[in-house]
């Protein structure tokens, strides 16, 4: 078993993933518990009503900010897909590591994704500076989340175009956190940099803005109910 | 905030700011509310689909979200990680007289119409926030003095015109000496009949200044031999409280559903008004507290079926006029009456144009959410909330308005004033009534 000093390879690597995964997933299961507990006390529903098929499809292509805002429409459909891409190149590389034959798809798959992910994510900053009625409505938490958000995008795409680690050693790695024994941290620093700002999000995830993910499939059922 | 004043009382703001705080620190959210307060992304993209900000010439003050921001920084004050954080350490101050006068004004210049929500794909219900400030502030007062004085007249007298049972019954008398007059015949405007098919049931103001409307809903009913009776215990349909009082929309629901019991109708069916639609079709049921022994239904969906059972002979012919439909925001988006409407009135006038857009995405009349009773707002509903429908209506090239909304009818006469649109206003069943073929 690989013993490491306390000290910031450890912390990142051996400490933090477990306190990242842990308020990850149990921040987002209490907040929507506690969604789900407070009461709708009326139906309000938006007519016309959809199928549930229809409500999901709805939500997943954002059809409304297509009829109200085709620019961020666009924007956020380029982000939102690139994400899922890099989120599924995750966890290929997490499972099962190197795939031969898919390795070359992989990269040109993982360096557009994560590109097109660090542009659109600009393209939101933007907008909160030079659009009046996006302006008006900017706070603090907007700019961080934001903020947190490039910093990781822009570091893993740094990883995934510079094939700085081979996906063998994130395998290693992951399998070996998963069987609670950290081990193989690639100690390369702009991986751990990734590593760290990625755990942040993950902490922070449960308690900002991007809970939209669950609340709006939640808001859409709310308003599409009739009793 | 703006020039308008819709609280023109005295009010103590540096002693509201502290309760408001407290009610805020301690709200019991319901689920949408909680959603919407909480994941909202600042996006800003529901402002361009809001009257208000679109006829301010886009004034931020309008903006829905901003509007919602005023009452979400509260709330996340109390609420959120970061500010428990800085409240535990003294950094986080509390809303002073200025914020929370801005707080409640602006609640006033919203109209309650959900188009906002309708294009948001998180279903971020600015409306509910909006709501949710005017009931937090009127707990302790404070609200536009029409809407007070409306709530207190139907709770203490079972109509917000306070007129009195013997009233009701003389003016219901002169309506059925009225229909005698026009048609020759005895048309019954049927009262206190118990187990009729239908409880019909009007806005009170319908009775004193739309009499027309009550003739023309008689000639149908009778005409399609419709079993119907109106009550001399409650006859007015709205419930004001649904605008800014939780306290009163409960109250008056629990008296509309107890009179209209008395009578057991096996339909309660509400005449030409939104709001009273919604809440005796969404609200009634849960928040009486008791299952509704009759369906509920809008005169539009009784006319409708009407036309297919081929109950009223309608002849187009008789409505040359070119005619427009105003989609009021209750009616079709909040409640899914879309296509009744647009059966009867293609069944009742020769030229139907529609407005753009329409049905559910239908843009608000301006005056909708209590903001037509607040004669202080009268400036502010002409110049700035009805401004988008006044061009609706002007691209349309119509002379005629049809729609099934008293509080849009109010607004729409004023708003055609106002940009000298020079047509007329006038129900659906005003329409249909005048296209009856005896």
């Amino acid at each position: 078993m690989e013993v490491y000093e306390v000290d910031a390879v450890w912390f990142i690597g051996a400490f933090l993933p477990y306190v990242a995964f842990g308020v990850f997933c149990f921040g987002i299961l209490l907040r929507i518990y506690r969604w789900l507990s407070s009461p709708q006390p009326t139906p309000w529903p938006l007519f016309p009503l959809r199928n549930k098929l229809a409500t999901v499809g709805e939500v997943l292509t954002m059809k409304p900010h297509l009829k109200s805002d085709k620019s961020l429409w666009t924007i956020a459909i380029v982000f939102h897909s690139a994400f899922l891409v890099s989120a599924l190149l995750h966890i290929k590389d997490f499972i099962a590591g190197e795939v031969a034959v898919f390795e070359g798809p992989a990269f040109y798959f993982g360096a557009f994704a994560g590109t097109a992910a660090v542009v659109t994510t600009i393209l939101f900053w933007l907008r909160r500076f030079t659009i009046p009625r996006v302006k008006v409505l900017t706070m603090f938490e907007d700019h961080l989340a934001l903020a947190l958000l490039l910093v990781t995008l822009i570091l893993g795409t740094y990883l995934r175009i510079f094939h700085v680690v081979e996906p063998q050693e994130v395998q290693s790695y992951i399998y070996s956190l998963a069987a609670l024994k950290p081990a193989n941290i690639p100690s390369n620093p702009v991986f751990l940099a990734h590593l760290l700002f990625g755990e942040i999000y993950l902490m922070y995830f449960p308690f900002s803005k991007p809970m939209h993910a669950f609340s709006s499939m939640i808001n859409a059922f709310i308003t599409n109910e009739v009793r | 905030m703006d020039a308008y004043t819709a609280v023109r009382a005295e009010v103590d703001y540096a002693s509201l700011a502290r309760k408001v705080d407290k009610a805020v620190e301690g709200i019991k959210a319901p689920r949408l509310l909680l959603t919407s307060l909480e994941t909202c992304s600042k996006c800003g993209a529901c402002a361009e689909q809001c009257h208000v900000y679109l006829g301010s010439g886009k004034n931020e003050i309008y903006n829905p979200a901003y509007r919602a921001n005023l009452l979400r920084k509260l709330y996340k004050r109390h609420h959120s990680l970061s500010g428990r954080l800085l409240k535990a350490m003294n950094l986080s101050n509390g809303i002073n007289a200025e914020y929370i006068k801005n707080l409640v004004e602006s609640s006033y210049r919203c109209t309650l119409c959900r188009r906002c929500s309708m294009f948001c794909t998180f279903k971020i219900d600015n409306t509910l926030i909006t709501r949710t400030t005017r009931a937090l502030v009127s707990k302790h007062g404070v609200a536009p003095s029409n809407l007070k004085k409306s709530v207190e007249a139907h709770l203490s007298t079972g109509n917000v015109s306070k007129m009195p049972k013997a009233a009701f019954l003389n003016i219901i008398e002169f309506l059925e000496d009225e229909l005698k007059e026009e048609t020759g015949e005895d048309i019954k405007i049927p009262v206190d009949k118990k187990g009729a098919e239908i409880f019909f049931l009007a806005p009170v103001v319908d009775f004193i200044s739309h009499a027309e409307n009550i003739m023309n809903i008689a000639k149908l009913f009778h005409y399609a031999g419709v079993d119907w009776t109106v009550s001399s215990e409650y006859y007015d349909a709205v419930n004001f409280g649904a605008f800014f009082n939780d306290e009163a929309l409960k109250l008056i629901i629990k008296m509309m559903v107890s009179r209209v019991k008395a009578l057991q109708p096996k339909t309660l069916v509400i005449g030409e008004c939104g709001h009273a639609l919604r809440v005796a079709k969404f609200f009634a049921q849960p928040l009486s507290g008791e299952t509704l022994p009759f369906r509920v239904k809008s005169i539009l969906e009784v006319l409708d079926e009407l036309i297919k059972q081929e109950k009223l002979a309608l002849d187009p012919n008789k409505n040359k006029e070119r005619i427009t439909y105003h989609d009021p925001c209750n009616v079709a988006r909040m409640s899914g009456i879309i296509e009744e409407p647009r059966n009867i009135l293609k069944a009742s006038v020769k030229h139907f144009v529609e407005m753009s857009p329409s049905g559910a995405e239908n843009f608000c009349c301006g005056g909708g959410g209590g903001v037509v009773v607040i004669d202080e707002l009268e400036d502010f509903r002409n110049e700035i909330s009805g401004k988008v429908k006044a061009e609706q209506i002007r691209e349309t090239k119509a002379s005629v308005v049809a729609t099934a909304c008293a509080n849009c009818k109010k607004q729409l006469h004023e708003i055609s004033e106002h940009y000298k649109l020079g047509v007329e206003v006038v129900g659906v069943s005003d329409l249909a009534a005048q296209a009856l073929i005896r």
